[in-house]
């Protein structure tokens, strides 16, 4: 809080004055006009202040819960919104700190717009006259400086190349909101709050034949000589000596952030791993389109960014239903018709799949919340699904909490049991990987049960964890998972093989815990 | 019982009728994975050069080999023939036919029989022998409307002309959507779209 403001502040009316009567709404001259512990505010008695939105622009409201007005005028240093008078807001002035290590602002006049929270790209949007991570952002010292809901907490200012201020940003649930990028091959930043848990950026691009994703990631104020993620390298002729599969795989798993571009979509999540965790501030990323060839593409990528703010740890779970009529393995489904209102009610469904899936969660200290049930059945091209159209099937999942996942008839290949991303676009819907798809064939020859366990396996990778080990683990024991202590057991719930258990480190628990799927 | 354990080192007959395989660790591992197929190296990797001759052993066994297994063997099969289109007197192809004529595949109407008929199905069109046309229309006639649509995709994937006169035919009578579109497809791909 700014030394010349904060003497100025007006202590409006003293509190805990008993015995004047007025409720909440009379009119009062001071708070011994008022009853209990309310307190006078612009002559109307009125409750003790949680949030300083509570008693309108221009007061703070204090420890006590008390509205203090502001007295704050155009030009005087402010830390936070509180600090200005009404009509004023306190704004970032310039993109250079200031010798304390802070950007410099000061009490303004507000812009015409629009109101802390809602969605912005560029300051002059906001009312208040800051933008960050696509919302109107109130600048703060103090949580009972920001509205019911968000929390004070530090940011990555972006056009001051990452320093941090303090502003006001959702406690809870997730933050979305779009990166611009301006070619096809550019350099982003994206800002991490100190209250973030988890980060996860979707690259897309509209032209599926060329694939999209980051092609370095380097820390806050990290080495410029030691990125955290590189992609790996892509043998570029039969000739070339200095990349082959297997340097290429041995790159890809040397690294603790995993990722890959893909074909139309990909994703990075942070963390990969708890021992490389989230660091506040602006990590410096980039993005790129390729050609098939891992040359540079031509197609502009599109990045949206979704943050996890707490520790929610509910993971709610949408089922679609193609049309599984007349399967060939009804005989697990009582030799009837398989939909979305027979799992609601079938004991198969809820008590051996369901209920198997809130066991094995559990195990990895997440509940099982919400379940929607819907059905699919008008998409018959998607019913016995050939993998290559996967993307058409998931980018029918709605859900945007949770995950969305997709009973087929079949899958081929023929032997593949589940398809999904990972991770996945956790928070956005509607995308080529918005959800895990889990064939039906498999119940021929496997009990709900362990149909269930593959399940979990498939949503956990979706969620941010890998296979534990690699088939390969044998030959190359650096190809598993980056967390330090899953072994390489076939226990685990991320064991490759569908004959696996249901383990979990510590380590995976933690990862698990931070996806931005759970409510 | 005899039991015959299938290993990297010694795998060099078929075992006789009756007999159970035993398949070592690493062939387990590789022919049970989730959420991906066993590609060339890792089948190397757990049957050593032998890979083709187990696979064989794998799919061609009626009465051990969890059908889990058996399934992703049969499609792993099409690894071994190279290059493609396959010879018809390729060790693969023989294999892969067999599978799909045996009556016991081919008569299931339910459970894993029938995956295994669809997987054969499935392989046959990658192998991409011409010949294949004979034993694949007649599955166009099969119950299972899966079945059905793995036909239609595999002549599709064929890539023989012959295959035109029944797709067409079979797409007058088809009620099954599914099976529409995938007929459909397969036609547009041979140069006759409906």
């Amino acid at each position: 809080m700014s030394s010349r403001a904060l003497p100025a502040l007006v202590l409006v009316l003293l509190s805990g004055c008993p015995g004047g009567g007025g409720s909440v709404g009379d009119s009062c001259s001071n708070a011994s006009d008022c009853d209990g512990p309310l307190q006078c505010v612009e002559h109307v008695c009125a409750p003790r202040c949680q949030r300083a939105p509570e008693c309108g622009d221009g007061y703070a409201c204090d420890a006590d819960g008390l509205c203090r007005a502001a007295t704050g005028e155009v030009g005087d240093a402010c830390e936070s919104e509180v600090e200005c008078g009404s009509g004023l807001s306190c704004q970032i002035d310039g993109t250079t700190a200031t010798g304390s290590g802070k950007l410099p602002t000061s009490c303004s006049a507000q812009y015409p717009g629009r109101p802390a929270g809602s969605e912005c790209s560029v300051d002059t949007q906001c009312r208040n006259g800051t933008c960050a991570l696509g919302h109107c952002v109130d600048l703060c010292t103090d949580t009972r400086d920001c509205g019911s809901g968000d929390a004070c907490m530090s940011i990555p200012r972006i056009e001051a190349n990452g320093v941090m201020f303090r502003g006001c940003l959702p406690a809870r649930g997730t933050i979305e909101w779009t990166i611009p990028v301006i070619g096809p091959r550019s350099d982003i930043l994206f800002p991490i709050p100190d209250a973030a848990r988890s980060a996860l950026l979707v690259f897309r691009v509209d032209d599926v034949a060329q694939k999209v994703g980051a092609l370095r990631v380097d820390e806050p104020n990290g080495d410029p000589l030691a990125p955290i993620y590189k992609k790996p390298c892509h043998r570029s002729s039969p000739t070339d000596t200095t990349c082959d599969d297997v340097v290429a795989i041995e790159q890809y798993f040397a690294q603790s952030v995993r990722h890959l571009p893909e074909a139309g979509q990909s994703e990075l999540l942070l963390p990969s791993t708890p021992s490389t965790p989230l660091i506040p501030g602006a990590y410096k990323v980039k993005v790129s389109s390729f050609r098939a060839n891992d040359s540079a593409g031509s197609a502009i990528p599109r990045v949206t960014a979704v943050l996890k703010m707490d520790s929610a740890v509910t993971l709610d779970l949408h089922f679609y239903f193609l049309d599984l009529d007349d399967h060939p393995c009804d005989a697990a489904f009582g030799s009837r018709r398989l939909d979305a209102a027979a799992a609601k009610d079938a004991t198969f469904f809820q008590s051996d799949f369901v209920g198997e899936l809130r066991t094995v969660f559990s195990g990895g200290g997440l509940a099982i919340g919400a379940t929607t049930y819907q059905d699919l059945t008008d998409h018959p091209d998607l019913d016995g699904l050939t993998i290559d159209d996967a993307g058409a099937l998931l980018s029918l999942g709605a859900h945007e909490t949770g995950i969305n996942v997709f009973f087929v008839r079949t899958l081929s290949p023929v032997g593949l049991q589940a398809f999904g991303p990972n991770p996945g676009p956790a928070g956005v819907a509607g995308t080529r990987q918005s959800g895990v798809i889990i064939s039906v064939d498999t119940l021929c020859y496997r009990s709900w049960s362990q149909l269930a366990r593959l399940t979990a396996h498939e949503l956990s990778r979706y969620m941010g964890l890998y296979h534990n080990v690699e088939l390969e683990v044998a030959q190359h024991p650096s190809w598993r998972d980056p967390i330090d202590d899953s072994d390489a057991s076939s226990r685990n719930l991320m064991f490759f093989s569908e004959l696996g258990g249901i383990e979990l480190s510590p380590g995976q628990r933690e990862i698990l815990s931070k996806s931005a799927v759970l409510r | 019982m005899r039991r015959v354990a299938l290993a990297v080192a010694f795998s060099l007959a078929l075992p006789a009728r009756g007999e159970e395989i035993q398949l070592p660790q690493p062939a387990i591992d590789a022919l049970t994975q989730i959420d991906e197929l066993p590609s060339t190296a890792q089948l190397d990797g757990a049957f050593g050069d032998q890979a083709l001759m187990n696979l064989q052993m794998i799919a061609l066994d009626e009465s051990s080999i969890d059908p889990g297994v058996q399934l992703r063997a049969v499609r792993a099969l099409t690894h071994y023939c190279n290059p493609l289109p396959c010879s018809a007197s390729d060790p693969v192809h023989t294999t892969l036919t067999t599978v799909a004529t045996n009556p016991r595949y081919q008569d299931a109407r339910s459970g894993s029989d029938l995956l295994m008929l669809r997987a054969a199905i499935e392989s046959l069109g990658i192998l991409r022998v011409p010949g294949d046309v004979t034993i694949l229309v007649p599955q166009l006639q099969h119950a299972s409307r899966d079945i059905r649509a793995a036909t239609a995709h595999a002549l599709r994937d064929l890539g023989n002309t012959q295959a035109i006169a029944a797709l067409r035919a079979r797409y007058q009578q088809e009620q099954v959507p599914q099976v529409r579109i995938a007929i459909s497809d397969a036609l547009r791909v041979l140069g006759q779209p409906i």
